[in-house]
């Protein structure tokens, strides 16, 4: 019951878990998805390793600091118009991107200690799970095991596969910047990728069990597999996964915002240990309501590949900079 | 130096007495006799109030007289009440003046002596006080039914007469306000952790306030985060709640004059559990627990959920329902949001009539503004009735969980505006920030939502409902900070 060192493990799961969610529009078939499970999962644990080593050697680099704060900066309001998307398609009517982004980064206030983005984290996983059970249980009577596909596994299929999982969110490189067990626990990396890419492939599976070989082909499967409970619960409930991937989103925001604040010399306000001082909000939100204005009107889609690639590329800088450090003889 | 000095008692009789006269002479309630005792002439002083004249004359005076001892001087006469006279006085000696008002203030008649530079303190307290009564505003049916009074001593021996063992700790402190108003810390010592002991007497010593009246006051000053609405502590007027928190580890504040201790650290399972819980069998407590979290729920989230339902959402609104709802609405001039803070506010002002006005008129209030009100406005078109019910419904679902009373109507309010303006949103927005809070808070390190979250064997053992006694007694240690 004592908070002796919060743990932000909860949200980086929850903020891989929201990806998953709201990504997966990006489908594969669950038998490659499976078999490449463990290649996938090791292929990230490994990557987000070895950016870890090389970002200890890099950290004093000005420039990877202020890169990764631009592309944490670009996954915030990313998340923040998928999300005024997401509502626009629901409720046509009146949401504006002003109120929506207003709406995402207020609680973020309150998200400004270590603690409190931890234990809130605590909540709205076991909220996100419970809601998946209750999904699951909902269309459980149009989920059909000979929807299962058995055709041979294509090449084509394992590359989409694998590119699907292996996504390099931020959230794998964020446990980089507080180095040691203290504020993710143990082996946060291998666990992190393990849940990561099994929920992928047990939310994939869900939803071939539902669709059958049409799942990858689903514009919005989860969606619309949600809406078709035999329940009904979801049918009538689609404002409740609304709030759920607002809450979602807004953790994922709060965390990147903490993780800007400690690029940019880590000092918190004086009064309160680790947390961002208030009087960051007003630039904060300044930042990400321009952010919004000019990628409104851009793919989101075609915005995330392109985020994805920009991070591929950081790291991928981040690890060629650490190495050669590291052979030139730098401390690290 | 200097002023310390000063501050010391006079030998002389005669110039302590002028401090007396010139700090008291003046009031009504200042009693002050001179006496002799053998050759020593002495002076003592009392509040009337406070003090009974009538006690120092047999407890004191007439003892004195039996003693017939016989004093040479100043020193041998407040050495002899010290160590070897049968009158109740105080073991130490008042040397400063500011003990000599001190001991005054608090009921003590104080004897000057000639001769030496100080005073003695006799026990001599007989203040007006209301008799322990039953608690006005924590019912329950089961358990000790007496309440808190305003005497903090009365308080702590309410508190000492039910937890009878060594370990129980009534730290005495003197606050730093203009009326120097005395509170208490009372644990215990073999339970509480030491550190938070430590951090709690640190920040109340840190406190400079104009008045302390009420536990309450320090409240803001244990706050980490000073935007959290959340409580910083629990309040209790019932001496057996404090007593079952000071066995879980926590400490009371009492203040002198206030009948309410606060409970620190405070949980926020704390607002739903009551001594009856422990006193009705583990199912019917458990469900009356979990009523008690809806009625919370409802009480926060049921107008702006409805409000969401009618202007935004309402897809969730089983259609017969709807359509009765819809035929309410349009003979309304205002927007659901604005029928909802009218009415909200309509009833808040009731009830803040109710309870300010005296007790004689408090009940036609009620009924002025409940009944007669609301009853015209439906009249009138204003509001809708549906809007009325489900208003009734969160403020009477507030009265379920009291302690968190003023957080139900702000978070009330809250909802309506947000999700009024922002829909689906806004009624997100406001939840994160609720839930925010509370995951926020952390009084003296500890995790607010404990035992809820995250869910361990605790949650079901005395968290969203209770488990049987046998098995409680059994984890005993859980409970326990």
């Amino acid at each position: 019951m004592k908070r002796e060192a919060p743990n932000l493990f909860a949200a980086l799961l929850l903020g891989v878990f929201g990806n998953v969610l709201l990504t997966s529009q990006v489908g594969y078939s669950v038998r490659p998805g499976a078999l490449l499970l463990p290649t996938s999962a090791t292929v990230l644990t490994l990557a987000a390793v070895v950016f870890a080593w090389s970002w200890r050697i890099l950290e004093r680099n000005l420039l990877a600091r202020w890169s990764l704060m631009a592309l944490l900066a670009m996954s915030s309001a990313l998340e923040i118009l998928r999300l005024w998307r997401l509502f626009s398609s629901a409720y046509p009517e009146g949401m504006s991107m002003f109120g929506i982004c207003l709406m995402i980064v207020a609680p973020v206030i309150y998200l400004r200690r270590v603690s409190s983005i931890a234990q809130t984290a605590n909540v709205v996983l076991s909220i996100l799970l419970v809601t998946c059970v209750l999904l699951v249980i909902s269309i459980a009577p149009q989920l059909r095991l000979f929807n299962l596909q058995s055709a041979p596994v294509t090449a084509q299929q394992v590359q989409t596969t694998f590119l699907a999982q292996a996504v390099l969110f931020p959230e794998y490189l964020l446990p980089a910047l507080w180095p040691g067990s203290a504020r993710f626990g143990k082996h946060t990396l291998l666990r992190l990728s393990l849940f990561g890419v099994g929920f992928s492939v047990a939310a994939h599976f869900v939803l071939e069990l539902f669709f059958g070989a049409d799942a990858p082909l689903q514009e919005n499967p989860l969606h619309t597999a949600a809406q078709s409970g035999a329940l009904s619960i979801f049918n009538r409930l689609e404002w409740l996964q609304l709030i759920l991937w607002t809450m979602i989103v807004t953790i994922k925001l709060a965390m990147y915002l903490y993780a800007g604040v400690h690029l940019m010399g880590g000092a918190a306000c004086k009064s309160e240990n680790n947390a961002v001082g208030l009087d960051r909000f007003p630039f904060y939100f300044g930042l990400m309501l321009l952010l919004c204005a000019l990628w409104r009107s851009a793919d989101i889609d075609q915005l995330a590949v392109a985020r994805n690639l920009l991070l591929l590329i950081f790291t991928g800088m981040v690890i060629l900079g650490g190495v050669f450090r590291w052979l030139l003889g730098a401390r690290a | 130096m200097q002023q310390q000095a000063a501050d010391r008692l006079a030998k002389e009789l005669d110039v302590n007495k002028e401090f007396l006269q010139s700090s008291f002479g003046d009031s009504l309630d200042f009693y002050c006799k001179d006496l002799s005792m053998g050759r020593v002439r002495c002076s003592i002083a009392l509040f009337t109030g406070l003090s009974s004249p009538e006690k120092l004359t047999v407890m004191a005076l007439s003892l004195l007289e039996q003693e017939k001892a016989d004093f040479q001087s100043g020193a041998q006469l407040c050495r002899y009440l010290l160590t070897m006279s049968r009158i109740p006085t105080e073991s130490t000696p008042v040397t400063t003046r500011q003990m000599l008002v001190e001991r005054l203030a608090n009921g003590l008649a104080v004897l000057l002596i000639d001769g030496c530079p100080c005073a003695v303190g006799i026990s001599t307290q007989e203040m007006p006080q209301r008799s322990v009564s039953n608690p006005g505003g924590e019912g329950n049916m089961h358990g000790p039914q007496e309440a808190f009074t305003e005497l903090l001593r009365n308080n702590v021996s309410l508190l000492r007469r039910q937890f009878r063992t060594g370990s129980f700790v009534a730290e005495l402190h003197i606050s730093h306000t203009h009326a120097k108003t005395e509170y208490c810390l009372c644990y215990d010592k073999e339970r509480a952790p030491a550190d938070t002991i430590r951090a709690l007497r640190e920040r109340l010593e840190k406190v400079r306030l104009p008045v302390l009246l009420d536990s309450s006051y320090f409240a803001s000053f244990l706050k980490q985060d000073k935007l959290n609405l959340f409580p910083a502590g629990a309040y209790t007027e019932r001496p057996a709640t404090a007593c079952a928190r000071i066995c879980e580890g926590k400490v009371v504040i009492l203040v002198s004059g206030s009948p309410f201790a606060m409970v620190v650290p405070s949980f926020f399972s704390e607002h739903f559990e009551s001594l009856d819980d422990y006193s009705a069998g583990a199912v019917f407590a458990g469900l009356i627990r979990l009523l008690k979290y809806i009625a919370f729920l409802l009480a926060v989230f049921g107008p702006g959920l409805y409000v969401m339902a009618l202007s935004y959402a309402p897809e969730i609104i089983p259609i017969r329902l709807l359509s009765t709802l819809a035929k309410a609405e349009a003979q309304t001039p205002l927007s659901p949001m604005l029928e909802m803070l009218t009415v909200t506010l309509l009833l808040e002002i009731v009830r803040e009539a109710g309870l300010r006005s005296p007790k004689s008129i408090s009940h036609t209030v009620s009924l002025v503004g409940a009944l007669i009100i609301g009853e015209t406005a439906v009249s009138a078109g204003i509001v809708s009735v549906p809007v009325l019910t489900m208003a009734a419904a969160a403020t009477v679902a507030t009265l379920a969980v009291p302690s968190l009373y003023e957080q139900s109507i702000l978070f009330r309010f809250g909802v309506i505006l947000l999700t009024g303006v922002f829909g689906v949103p806004g009624f997100a927005c406001s939840a994160l920030l609720i839930l925010a809070m509370a995951c926020g808070s952390d009084p003296f390190g500890y995790d607010y939502l404990y035992p809820l979250m995250p869910p361990s064997r605790a949650t079901l053992r005395d968290g969203f409902v209770r488990t049987i006694w046998t098995s409680l007694a059994k984890s005993e240690g859980e409970g326990r900070l």
